[in-house]
């Protein structure tokens, strides 16, 4: 729903890896555990334990 | 295809009008250009269809406008109700909102996209479609409206943000009190530790226990037999006093006074010196070994007195000062290296005790502070008596270095003058000792007599306490002179040792106190343990470390979007430079991001003749920079132009929501001005992004011009 240029300027003015990649996640439809999920890695950790 | 009705009853106070849609066509293209008249009721049908479309809930729209929209809808003197209904161009979705009944607010709004039908909430229609409502007046002014998405934005990501973090902040809470086994491992090892610690203190309160017992036995026993013996000394003393002053019996003797004065100041240093001596003999007795005692019983023997009446000291004074000085420091020197390990253990205890409380381990040794206090202290208490020793020894060395000093005066000074005035004077035949000074000094020995009974009688005392008779004292303390852990005290004066008994029996509750200490945090450690032990693991227990990490990004990233970026952005809507000293990096970068979000925003816009690609706007400055270099300020462009820029600005939102663009009173822009807007529009139409794209204007006829 938010404006996607937006996005962008944020993606610019924010350097660190972690940071930009909450901002990528609060900013789609997700819930908190699935942020979470995400921010941890664990879907890439579990795939590789599998 | 828009097709909308109305009917709008006002009352006007001497009658009631009803207004409808007459002038302009209830059926409009999806794109379409109005002119028309005041009172042609094309104003009318933009609120209506922005009402229709829940723009009241709408917090972006102007609040000119609203306020119409609010009349329009809550006002006393006028009634609405309408019919709205949008259908895009290849008729896949359809928007129909009603409001039926003039009387209620009620506005009801749905979709029907490929035949489904879905009630739209204010909330679903905000995020499917975006309304844009707007009447460009002061439009150069109106650019720095389009920074107030950037500022929505960053309050809304900022609280998303907040939220994260109390969730993580959570989910941390609850691995903490789930079974953490860091946790766990970490209260086991401390209750280890305590155990540890708690058996030490228990085998050393019972080494205490020990040591107090034996080292009371014998102090009690040693000094009730030495008052003991003092006593009967003291008793014969007095009693001989007694006999020799019934021998003279009272005489009058009279005295020159220069022997008089001489005399007197005599006695004063003997008295002196008798304290000396007495101080001196104390400490003699603990220091001087067993096979050396002997000389001791001649030492003990020299009577001052005696010497003051005989004008003579006992030979030994002398003598025994020197053997007992020399034997002293043979003895110290034959223990030196050992002192100089003594004072290392001591000083270390002393800077160890400073850290006790702390959690460190020694390395090497594997052990905690106080268990290693612990182990010195043992280590070092066959030192200890050393150091009492070397003490004693440099304190009988000085007083014996005194009595000597003071030996010297009176037999080299004293004596003589005093011998040769009683030569001088026959009338003192009898000697100087006459019955008063027999008598004088008689009254002072009861006077310690009584000092050494009460001290007497606290040691019998004490002795009872400890279940010694006093028939056994002496038996006793022969047999306590044989036990090796109490050969240390052997050295001590009896000040030292009620001091180390002191000592010891502080230590002792000091370490029961200690004890019940520690059985308190065991059995919270316990308590936690089992506690710990009957919850299930949390699932990111593993993530521990990374969750701190993410919560501290959080926090980083809230603070940047709700304070500091708020700030950069009220400069900018404030138009206030940042102070040339204060200008940090994170602000330029800011600045610049938000000139080319505007300029992107923008796109094109039309100065004087030509069209230029934005590149930026700085809005600070006011200045638009071109694609092409060319630099515009927003002060040159006309009215027109920057209308058109500032709408151009509302349509270039780029998320995926269908835009339904309502623009009134664009009454400054002239058609090359209002161009850019329509080929926008046609563009967005085109790609399926625009659903409505109305654009009405002030003129003396109505006029529609579909736009599509």
């Amino acid at each position: 729903m938010e404006d996607r240029s937006i996005n962008a300027l944020f993606d610019a003015l924010i350097q660190d890896k972690t940071e930009k990649k909450i901002m990528q996640l609060i900013s789609q439809d997700l819930d908190h555990e699935q942020i979470l999920e995400q921010l941890l890695n664990l879907k890439t950790k579990r795939d590789k334990h599998d | 295809m828009i097709e909308y009705n109305y009917i709008l009853d006002r009352d006007e106070g001497d009658e009631t009008r009803v207004f409808k849609p007459d002038k302009i066509p209830t059926e409009l293209p999806d794109l379409v250009y109005i002119e028309g008249p005041n009172s042609s009721g094309k104003s009318t049908l933009l609120h209506i269809l922005a009402l229709s479309l829940h723009g009241l809930k709408k917090k972006k729209i102007d609040p000119a406008l609203r306020n119409k929209m609010n009349d329009l809808m809550s006002s006393k003197h006028q009634r609405l109700k309408f019919d709205v209904k949008i259908t895009n161009k290849d008729n896949s979705l359809k928007i129909i909102s009603k409001k039926d009944d003039s009387k209620k607010p009620e506005i009801v709004v749905y979709e029907i996209c490929d035949g489904k039908k879905t009630i739209l909430t204010p909330e679903l229609f905000e995020r499917k479609y975006n309304l844009i409502y707007d009447i460009p007046d002061n439009p150069t002014e109106r650019l720095n409206q389009l920074t107030y998405a950037i500022k929505d934005i960053q309050q809304t990501y900022g609280n998303r943000v907040g939220v994260l973090r109390s969730y993580i902040l959570k989910v941390i809470t609850d691995i903490r009190n789930s079974r953490d086994p860091e946790r766990l491992d970490r209260f086991r090892k401390q209750l280890e530790k305590g155990q540890r610690e708690y058996e030490g203190l228990e085998k050393e309160i019972d080494y205490t226990k020990k040591d107090l017992d034996l080292l009371e036995k014998y102090t009690y026993s040693k000094y009730y037999y030495q008052y003991l013996e003092e006593y009967d000394n003291v008793a014969k003393k007095i009693k001989s006093l007694d006999i020799e002053k019934g021998r003279k019996g009272k005489q009058i003797i009279k005295r020159s006074k220069e022997f008089e004065n001489l005399k007197i100041a005599t006695k004063v240093s003997i008295k002196i010196m008798q304290g000396i001596f007495h101080e001196v003999t104390l400490l003699l007795k603990n220091l001087i070994p067993k096979k050396e005692r002997h000389l001791l019983e001649v030492w003990e023997k020299i009577d001052f007195n005696e010497a003051l009446r005989d004008l003579e000291f006992n030979d030994y004074l002398k003598e025994g000062i020197l053997t007992f000085k020399s034997m002293l420091l043979i003895n110290a020197k034959e223990k030196e290296k050992t002192l100089i390990e003594a004072k290392m253990y001591q000083q270390l205890i002393e800077f160890l005790e400073h850290y006790k409380t702390s959690d460190i381990i020694i390395p090497g040794v594997e052990k905690s502070i106080p268990e290693f206090i612990n182990v010195l202290r043992q280590a070092n208490k066959k030192n200890e008596e050393l150091l009492t020793f070397s003490t004693n020894v440099k304190k009988t060395i000085e007083l014996l270095n005194q009595l000597n000093e003071n030996r010297k005066i009176v037999e080299k000074d004293h004596f003589p003058k005093l011998r040769n005035l009683k030569e001088n004077e026959p009338e003192i035949s009898n000697g100087f000792s006459d019955y008063n000074e027999i008598q004088e000094e008689s009254s002072e020995l009861e006077k310690e007599l009584k000092k050494i009974e009460e001290k007497r009688a606290s040691y019998r005392m004490e002795c009872a306490k400890k279940g010694i008779n006093e028939e056994e004292v002496e038996g006793i303390l022969v047999k306590m002179e044989e036990i090796k852990e109490l050969s240390p005290y052997f050295r001590y004066t009896e000040e030292q040792l009620m001091m180390k008994i002191a000592n010891l029996n502080k230590t002792f509750l000091d370490n029961k106190e200690e004890m019940e200490k520690k059985k308190h945090y065991m059995r919270m450690y316990k308590g936690d343990i089992d506690k710990l032990e009957k919850k299930e693991p949390h699932k990111y227990q593993d993530y521990l470390g990374d969750l701190n990490k993410l919560l501290e990004k959080c926090q980083y990233l809230e603070q940047k979007l709700l304070m500091q970026y708020n700030e950069y952005l009220s400069s900018i809507i404030n138009k206030k430079p940042q102070p040339l000293k204060s200008k940090d990096k994170e602000q330029t970068k800011y600045l610049e991001e938000v000139a080319n979000f505007l300029g992107k925003k923008v796109g094109f816009v039309r100065h004087i003749d030509k069209e230029y690609k934005v590149r930026t706007i700085d809005l600070m400055e006011g200045v638009i920079t071109t694609e092409s270099g060319k630099i515009i300020r927003l002060t040159d462009m006309g009215t027109g132009q920057s209308q058109s820029a500032y709408l151009k600005g509302l349509l270039n939102a780029t998320d995926d929501r269908k835009i339904i663009a309502l623009f009134d009173e664009v009454a400054m822009m002239d058609n090359k001005s209002l161009m850019p807007i329509f080929e926008k529009f046609k563009e967005l139409y085109k790609k399926g992004q625009l659903l409505v794209g109305i654009v009405v204007q002030m003129a003396d006829e109505v006029k529609v011009v579909p736009k599509t």
